[in-house]
């Protein structure tokens, strides 16, 4: 028989059991018939011939057990008397059972936990029709881009109009882009996020609308009456579900036309966030160098995106011929759309994941420390039953299903752990994004037990490996019970305890160090008590810049006077919408990849803020119309024009077009404004007086600073009902959607905050236990030491030494660990960029302190210890 | 009845393989066959037999095939692989070695005791 049919006949075994025994009973029946069959042709009576083939064959229970054995098939049964023993001795242990089972179980759950995450994200079908066809077309930044070197980035129309065209590997190419929207309800106005797509984009996901129509290219041609799609959600808990939506017009804010509702996306649909309002896209514009364009395409059939990608590339070296100065430097690439979706969750489940992973090591430390010392405990025990005949093979094999049945025990908490701890993920991580859940599915469950198993088993490898060498008759003799052996491993083992801890210890904190840091300390400028709302619509029906103006100044002014009201400032969004921002005279130099974002902000705007200006003045009542023209820049902004130089006095061209634009003078540098998204916290920034730019009605806000007084803001926003014939806008808080925005970073630093902690719990707790254990064993040796005359606090001082030098050895080996993590991570959340000697001090002294009373709290109990005790004991 | 000799640990393998070597059997006929060939001065356990069978069937030794026995049962018969084949030479001739080794071992010079 061939090895494989032989492990073929082993592993079927026991499912043939029945039949194998059935054959049995056959072969044994037909044997004693024969038998009796030949007596009674011997001459015996029929009844005479069975009782004598019966006694003959013997006990029929005991001989089909011994033929048994020779079928190879016992080994079930082996398993489960193993399985049987190992959970009588657990049960008999409930306090190391319970600990073992508890540090598994909170280590898988955390790791599974972190899985789901990357389940979700990485490894979960996109929720579209052939989703592994979709693509997302991106164009690569240059190496000197100030924003992300080397990163996918947004697309300009035309280019994105020349890959719709020109591409072949593509069977369909949409574009879209975020918007907001103002919308009219009831006595308020709200923003809600949108987002404008070409027509076709739903076709081109796989997405119909679960009633009406997408958008066709009708809607978008000139002078055609604009029409609106909306989310299901929208429909449901804002449109009362009614089918008679459609074709009714959305009441959008502001004096733009309302557009004419044409269809409802299905439940759940969702692209790049909760997107409430969607609206046609045109692919107009004309600069190639202003991309704000996310370009997304279904691959044809048969293509792939190895194949698209040199399609696209050879399609843009053609461009950059064409237009040198646009494309300087700039490369495209083919990412799949997954690239796209899991772009902002960044690689911080990549650092939870590890972090955990880490978390569970120490667990499966922790526990193999634990049975280790058991497994020295019970040598007497297992030194017997080897003695009676026991094989090391099978001793080997009863540790290693206790280890599994503490696997399995800790994976069936840690299911019913990760069903807890996934209610928080959407908090951390941004899986909503496309419609994905994070859940214990069959993908997370196989991890969850595959991991229990493996970590169950490696858990008691060690201890058995250990017991399998043991010496016999030495043990039952009593002797060999500080073998140089034994504390090499557990040398070993605290040794690795350390370093762990270490490391999940240091990442923590420098994790949440990174946020914290981002939150409180250098914001450039102070969100508390700081308060906004819309004022965009005030001036009521009127589209006249002058009429707003003048009906904003009054708002503003009565706002001002309200008690409590600290400062107020009127702050106009993306003024100009100007297409180029650059030094003035400087025509040539197009290294510049970012536009700034230009504010027409009132005289306070930066004291309201609390923004620190780092040089020049603030706008002054002098900056009027009719007066030069000024700017503020913020310092990413200066950077990028002017570094290393001064930009005081220095000129800025705005403008659409090389001629159609102004220079302005700039007369102050702000700081850098951290708004709520960490992508924002270096964009260039360009501020102009609002009495000096042209307004239109876009996005515009007031800003208050008041104390947290509710009437304050009550009364802020009775003036401005009074003031003009809108409806109430209720303020809102700018401290609250700065958390908004950092929620997922401070969620995940927390979630990674809890889990380090109670990883460094688990650790401090092994590495005591094994410590402790280790140190009671030289108890013997410490009562031989006093008994010739040691003095007892030399003995200590010899333990002592010992025990810092492993918690030094453990620290270095972490300290070169959590620095390799952080390097590994350093583009994502970890980006520390201030080195932070002091956490790797403070965590290398809690390890030396933990394993200093560890190891002196039993030598010093052992030094007390009557010598002859000492040297009785085991 | 002559006095049975009980089994050398061992050698009911080489027995079985020899018994199932002269043509296929079932577990009764080689229990027979074992006894014919030995004139009857063995004594063969019962479950220690069909211990032996299973366990040679497992190492590919023997070949086992359901058929019908001589009154016409279901029976299981047993038969000789070419691997069984070569083990049952390789073992009859160590034994028989073994055996000439010890008798002149125990035939040599004058007995003591």
């Amino acid at each position: 028989m061939s090895v494989f049919a032989r492990l073929r006949s082993l592993l079927l075994a026991p499912f043939r059991r029945n039949a194998l025994s059935h054959a049995i009973d056959d072969e044994f029946a037909l044997h004693i018939d024969l038998r009796t069959d030949d007596l009674i042709r011997s001459g015996l009576a029929p009844d005479e011939a069975r009782r004598r083939a019966r006694m003959e064959f013997g006990n029929l229970t005991t001989a089909k057990e011994t033929a048994r054995a020779g079928w190879g098939m016992t080994w079930v049964d082996r398993l489960e008397r193993d399985f049987r023993y190992a959970i009588r001795t657990l049960r008999r242990n409930p306090g190391f059972t319970a600990v073992a089972v508890l540090s598994l179980g909170f280590g898988i759950g955390a790791t599974t936990t972190a899985f789901s995450v990357i389940d979700a994200l990485d490894f979960r079908p996109l929720p579209f029709v052939d989703a592994d066809r979709l693509v997302w077309l991106a164009e690569i930044t240059p190496p000197n881009h100030e924003i992300c070197a080397h990163c996918s980035w947004l697309t300009s129309p035309p280019t994105a109009r020349d890959w719709a065209t020109q591409a072949t590997s593509f069977e369909a190419v949409g574009a879209m882009t975020s918007t907001e929207v103002s919308l009219d309800h009831d006595d308020v106005t709200e923003s809600l996020r949108g987002a404008r797509v070409t027509p076709g984009f739903f076709g081109l996901l796989g997405v119909r609308p679960v009633f009406g129509r997408e958008f066709v290219a009708t809607d978008t041609a000139h002078g055609a009456s604009g029409v609106a799609i909306i989310s299901y959600e929208f429909w449901k808990t804002r449109l009362g579900a009614s089918r008679d939506v459609l074709g009714t017009p959305l009441a959008t804010g502001g004096n733009s036309p309302r557009p004419i509702i044409i269809g409802v996306l299905p439940e759940h649909f969702r692209f790049g966030s909760d997107r409430s309002v969607w609206l046609p896209l045109t692919m107009d514009g004309s600069s190639r160098a202003n991309r704000w364009l996310t370009v997304v395409a279904r691959l044809g059939p048969g293509q792939t995106i190895g194949r698209a990608n040199v399609e696209l590339k050879t399609i843009a070296e053609r461009l950059a011929a064409a237009y040198p100065a646009d494309y300087r430097e700039w490369d495209v690439r083919v990412e799949s759309l997954r690239t796209l979706i899991t772009m902002p969750a960044g690689k911080a489940r990549f650092a939870l994941f590890a972090t955990t992973v880490l978390v569970l090591l120490i667990a499966v430390l922790n526990v193999a420390g634990l049975l280790l010392g058991r497994a020295v405990a019970r040598r007497q025990e297992l030194a017997m039953r080897s003695a009676l005949g026991a094989s090391s093979a099978s001793l080997l094999h009863q540790m290693l299903v206790e280890g599994s049945c503490i696997g399995v025990g800790g994976g069936v908490l840690s299911v019913l752990l990760t069903q807890w701890f996934i209610r928080f993920v959407p908090r951390w991580f941004s899986v909503d994004t496309i419609g994905l859940s994070v859940d214990v599915n069959r993908r997370v469950f196989a991890f969850a037990t595959v991991v229990s198993i493996v970590v169950g088993v490696g858990a008691a490898a060690l201890p058995a490996v250990r017991i399998a060498a043991m010496n016999v008759s030495g043990t039952l003799r009593g002797i060999a019970h500080t073998g140089v052996q034994g504390s090499y491993i557990s040398n070993a083992l605290i040794t690795l305890q350390i370093a762990l801890g270490l490391v999940v210890l240091t990442t923590a904190a420098l994790m949440s160090r990174d946020f914290l840091e981002l939150r409180y300390l250098d914001l450039g400028y102070r969100p508390d008590s700081l308060y906004f709302t819309s004022i965009s619509g005030v001036a009521g029906a009127s589209r006249d810049p002058a009429t707003w103006g003048v009906v904003a100044e009054e708002v503003r002014s009565r706002v001002a006077v309200v008690p409590g009201v600290v400062s107020v400032s009127l702050e106009h969004q993306n003024a100009m919408h100007p297409r180029i921002v650059r030094p003035d005279g400087d025509a040539e130099r197009r290294d510049t990849n970012v536009t700034p974002v230009v504010k027409a902000v009132d005289l306070n705007y930066f004291e309201t803020f609390g923004t620190r200006l780092v040089s020049g003045r603030p706008f002054v009542a002098g900056d009027a119309p009719g007066a030069p023209l000024v700017a503020i820049i913020n310092k990413a902004a200066a950077d990028v024009f002017w570094p290393r130089r001064s930009p005081l006095g220095r000129r800025v061209f705005v403008g659409d077009s090389a001629s159609g634009g102004e220079v302005l003078t700039v007369i102050g540098v702000a700081a850098n404004a951290e708004r709520g998204e960490l992508f924002q916290r270096h964009w260039p920034m360009l501020y102009i007086p609002l009495r000096q730019g042209k307004i239109y009605h876009a996005a515009a806000r007031l800003y208050v600073r008041a104390g947290d007084n509710p009437a304050v803001l009550a009364a802020a926003e009775r003036a401005i009902r009074e003031t003009t014939t809108r409806k109430a806008i209720p303020f809102a808080s700018d401290e609250e959607k700065l958390n908004n925005g950092l929620m997922g970073r401070r969620a995940a630093a927390t979630a990674l905050d809890v889990f380090a902690a109670f990883g460094l719990l688990l650790a401090a707790m092994g590495i005591y236990g094994n410590v402790n254990y280790a140190a009671k064993r030289r108890a013997r040796e410490i009562g031989i030491r006093m008994a010739l005359g040691a003095r007892r606090w030399g003995v200590v001082g010899l333990v002592a030494r010992r025990g810092v030098l492993l918690a030094l050895a453990g620290s270095g080996a972490g300290v070169i660990g959590a620095i390799m993590l952080m390097r590994t991570f350093k583009a994502s959340a970890l980006t520390t960029t201030v080195a932070t000697p002091w956490i790797f001090a403070g965590s290398v002294a809690l390890m030396v302190v933990v394993v200093l009373v560890a190891t002196l709290l039993p030598a010093a109990r052992a030094t007390r210890v009557d010598v002859v005790i000492a040297l009785r004991a085991e | 009845v002559p006095a049975r000799a009980a089994l050398v640990p061992g050698t009911l393998d080489l027995l079985i393989l020899r018994a199932v070597s002269l043509g296929r059997l079932h577990g009764y006929g080689v229990l027979l066959r074992i006894e014919q060939i030995s004139n009857g001065a063995l004594l063969i356990e019962q479950s220690a037999l069909y211990q032996a069978l299973y366990r040679l069937e497992q190492q590919g030794l023997l070949a086992t095939e359901w058929g019908a026995s001589d009154n016409n049962r279901r029976a299981k018969f047993y038969e000789l692989t070419s691997a069984g084949r070569r083990r049952l030479k390789q073992e009859t001739t160590s034994w028989t070695a073994f055996v000439r080794a010890m008798t002149a071992a125990l035939s040599t010079g004058p007995m003591e005791a």
